[in-house]
C-alpha cells in the first residue's frame, strides 16, 4: 500500500466518522438530507469509475433516470415488489450499457463527452414526452423497499439514511478492492497511456467497456434509491444538470480517488441547501466556489490535501538528511 | 404537409437563419477549442451578456443599429475581461477543470443577470427598417429573418477571406494543425489564441443582438443555447470553417424539420443526428486536420 492509498482511506474513515457524528446531531429533515448525499455519493463513485479509465461522461444522469424510472414504473405501475424493481433496474442499467457502450466507445475526449449528453437527453425527452409517466409533471407514490421482516423500517428517515450510508460504504470498499486489483490498475493504465496499452497488447475497448458496464450499473441502482428517497420521479433526474453536478462533484472531490467524489457529493449538497437558504441569488456563490475550486485545487480536495501531504514528507526527509541536498 | 411550396420554402429559410446564428456562436468555440483544446461553456454567457446590453441601449431609446454597434464591443470587452481574469489559467488544465470553472462563470453571469434586470423576459424591438415582410411567390417572409440569413453569410465570407488569404489566418490554422511546431518558429500562440478568444467573444456578441428581437432576452438564454453550439461544434468537426458551417446547417435543419415532422420528439431528431454522425465519424464530418487521426 502506498503513502497515498493510506490517505485516502484516512480520509474516508474521517468521514465516516463525521457522518456517524452529525447523523446524532441532525433532525429528521438532517437525516434526510444525509440519505440524499449517500445516494449522490453512489452516483459520484459510479462516474469516477469511468473516469479512472480517462472517460469523462457529461451524461450519466441518463443512467441515473433509467434507474429512478424502471423502479418507478415497475413499482407504481405494473405492482412489483420494490426489490424485484431494484434488480430489474440495475440489469436494465447494465443492458444499456453495454449496448450504448458499443458506439460511444468509440469516441473519446471531448467527442465522448457529447455523444453521452446526447444519448441521456434522449431518454430526458422521451421520459418527458411519456404519458405513461405523466411526461414532465412527473409521478408520485414510488415505494421504498421493505425491510419490515428485519425490523427496519424505511419510511424512517434514519432507518434510510442509514442503510443508504451503509450501502454507500460497502460500495466504497467494493470499488477501493477493484482500484488496486489488477483490473484497476489496466484502467489507470488505459487512462495514462491508451496507446501504450495497445502496443502492450491489452484489449483497451474490452476494460473501457467492462468499467462502462459497471459505471452504468452502479449509477442505475443509484437513481433506483434516489426514486426511493424521493418517492417521486421526474424526467429532470436525467437532464444535464444532473449530469452536470455529479461531474463537478468528481472534479471538485477529485477525479479518480473514489473518496473525492463522496466528499465533493457531501460538498455540493451541503452547499446547494445552506447557500439557498441564506441567499436570494445562490447561485452566484455557488458559481464562485467551483470557480475557486478550479484555479485554486485543479485536483480537487482530495488532490490538495495529498500535494499538502507530500510536501510536508518531502520537507521531513530534508530535515532529517540535510546531507541530501548535497546529493541532489 | 411538406408538399406545400410555400410552406416548405418558409422552413428552408428558417432552418438557414437558425443556422446562422448557430454559426456564429459555433466559430468561435470551435476554433478556441482547435487551437488550445479549451472547452469554453460560458461562451454562451457572452451571448447572453451582448443581449442584455441591447436590451438596456434599446430601453434608453437607442436603436437596433446602435446595439449592433456597441454591445458585441461590450460583450467582447467582458469576455476579455473574463479570459484575463479566471479563463487563462486553466488552458493547460484539461477539460475537467475549465468544464468546472467555465460552470462557476455560466452561474455567476446567470445571477448577474437576474441581479440587474430581474426574471423576466424582455424583448428588444426589430429595426423599422426591417420590421416589413417580403413577398416570396405567393409567402410572406420577415425581412428581418432575411437580414439575419445575410449577416451570416458575410461573417462566413470574411472569416474565410481571413483564414485563407491573410497571415494571421494561416498562423490560426497552422496552431490548430500543430501548435508545437507553431511555437517552434518563434510565434506567440498565447497571442494568437487571446485574439481568436476575443474574436469569438465579438461574434458571439453579434448573435446575441441578432437573436435579441426574435428568441428575445432572458435569463437562461446563455443555457439553452450552448448545448445546441457545443452540438454544432462536435458534429462539424471541431477547429475548422467549414465544419462549423456544415455542423450549424445540418443541426438548424434537424431542428427545425424535426420540429415539423415529429413534434413530439423534437428535440430527439438533433440528439440522433448526433449521435449517428460520431458513431460513424467519431471525430465530426470536417474536423481540423489535428483531429482527423
Amino acid at each position: 500500500m502506498t503513502g497515498t492509498d493510506l490517505w485516502r482511506r484516512a480520509i474516508a474513515v474521517a468521514m465516516a466518522v463525521s457522518a456517524i457524528v452529525s447523523y446524532f446531531l441532525v433532525g429528521a429533515f438532517g437525516r434526510e438530507l444525509m440519505a440524499e448525499i449517500a445516494i449522490f455519493a453512489i452516483f459520484a463513485m459510479s462516474l469516477d469509475l469511468l473516469a479512472l479509465c480517462g472517460l469523462v461522461s457529461f451524461g450519466h444522469a441518463g443512467f441515473f433516470g433509467i434507474g429512478a424510472y424502471i423502479f418507478g414504473g415497475l413499482t407504481v405501475l405494473a405492482g412489483w415488489p420494490p426489490g424485484a424493481a431494484m434488480l430489474a433496474a440495475i440489469v436494465a442499467g447494465a443492458l444499456i450499457a453495454a449496448i450504448a457502450g458499443l458506439f460511444v466507445l468509440r469516441t473519446s475526449g471531448v467527442f465522448f463527452i457529447m455523444v453521452t449528453l446526447a444519448l441521456s437527453l434522449m431518454f430526458y425527452a422521451w421520459a418527458f414526452r411519456n404519458p405513461m409517466f405523466n411526461g414532465g409533471d412527473g409521478m408520485g407514490g414510488v415505494p421504498r423497499v421493505d425491510l419490515s421482516p428485519i425490523g427496519i423500517d424505511m419510511k424512517s428517515a434514519g432507518a434510510f439514511a442509514t442503510v443508504t450510508m451503509i450501502v454507500c460504504a460497502v460500495i466504497w470498499v467494493g470499488l477501493e478492492i477493484v482500484l488496486g486489483s489488477p483490473f484497476g490498475r489496466m484502467l489507470s493504465a488505459i487512462r495514462q497511456n491508451p496507446g501504450r496499452v495497445r502496443a502492450l497488447g491489452g484489449n483497451v475497448f474490452n476494460y473501457r467497456m467492462a468499467a462502462y458496464v459497471g459505471s452504468g450499473t452502479i449509477a442505475a441502482f443509484a437513481g433506483s434509491l434516489m426514486a426511493q428517497h424521493a418517492n417521486f420521479i421526474s424526467p429532470d433526474v436525467g437532464n444535464w444538470f444532473v449530469s452536470g453536478d455529479v461531474l463537478i462533484a468528481v472534479v471538485t472531490g477529485g477525479i479518480g480517488t473514489l473518496i473525492g467524489p463522496i466528499i465533493g457529493a457531501t460538498l455540493l449538497i451541503v452547499l446547494k441547501h445552506t447557500l439557498s437558504s441564506l441567499f436570494g441569488y445562490w447561485y452566484l456563490w455557488l458559481g464562485l466556489v467551483f470557480i475557486g475550486v478550479a484555479l485554486f485545487m485543479p485536483n480537487g480536495i482530495v488532490g490538495a490535501v495529498m500535494q499538502i501531504q507530500q510536501r510536508l514528507s518531502a520537507k521531513s526527509k530534508l530535515e532529517h538528511h540535510p546531507e541530501s541536498e548535497d546529493e541532489v | 404537409m411538406l408538399l406545400d411550396p410555400g410552406l416548405l420554402a418558409e422552413q428552408l429559410l428558417n432552418s438557414l437563419q437558425l443556422a446562422m446564428l448557430l454559426f456564429l456562436l459555433a466559430i468561435g468555440l470551435s476554433v478556441t477549442f482547435g487551437l488550445m483544446d479549451y472547452l469554453n461553456l460560458a461562451h454562451g454567457t457572452i451571448y447572453m451578456f451582448s443581449a442584455y446590453a441591447a436590451l438596456s441601449i434599446a430601453q434608453r431609446g437607442g436603436s437596433f443599429w446602435l446595439c449592433l454597434l456597441v454591445a458585441p464591443l461590450i460583450s467582447t470587452a467582458i469576455g476579455l475581461l473574463l479570459y484575463f481574469g479566471v479563463l487563462r489559467r486553466a488552458v493547460t488544465k484539461g477539460h475537467l477543470v475549465q468544464v468546472l470553472l467555465t460552470v462557476g462563470v455560466i452561474y455567476v453571469g446567470g445571477d448577474c443577470v437576474r441581479m440587474l434586470f430581474g426574471d423576466a423576459p424582455n424583448s428588444v424591438p426589430q429595426p423599422i427598417i426591417l420590421s416589413h415582410t417580403v413577398n416570396f411567390f405567393g409567402f410572406e417572409y420577415p425581412a428581418y429573418r432575411l437580414f439575419i440569413i445575410a449577416l451570416g453569410l458575410f461573417v462566413q465570407i470574411a472569416l474565410y477571406l481571413g483564414l485563407e488569404r491573410t497571415r494571421v489566418g494561416a498562423v490560426v490554422r497552422a496552431g490548430v494543425d500543430d501548435r508545437a511546431t507553431v511555437e517552434t518558429l518563434g510565434i506567440n500562440i498565447g497571442l494568437v489564441f487571446t485574439f481568436v478568444f476575443a474574436l469569438g467573444a465579438y461574434l458571439a456578441g453579434v448573435a446575441g443582438v441578432a437573436a435579441a428581437p426574435i428568441f428575445g432576452v432572458y435569463p437562461g438564454m446563455d443555457i439553452s443555447i450552448i448545448i445546441l453550439v457545443l452540438i454544432v461544434v462536435v458534429v462539424g468537426g471541431p477547429g475548422s470553417l467549414k465544419g462549423a458551417i456544415v455542423g450549424s446547417l445540418l443541426i438548424a435543419f434537424a431542428d427545425t424539420f424535426g420540429k415539423i415532422l415529429l413534434p413530439q420528439f423534437a428535440m430527439m431528431m438533433i440528439y440522433t443526428v448526433m449521435a449517428v454522425v460520431l458513431v460513424f465519424r467519431p471525430h465530426g464530418l470536417l474536423p481540423a486536420g489535428r483531429f482527423r487521426v
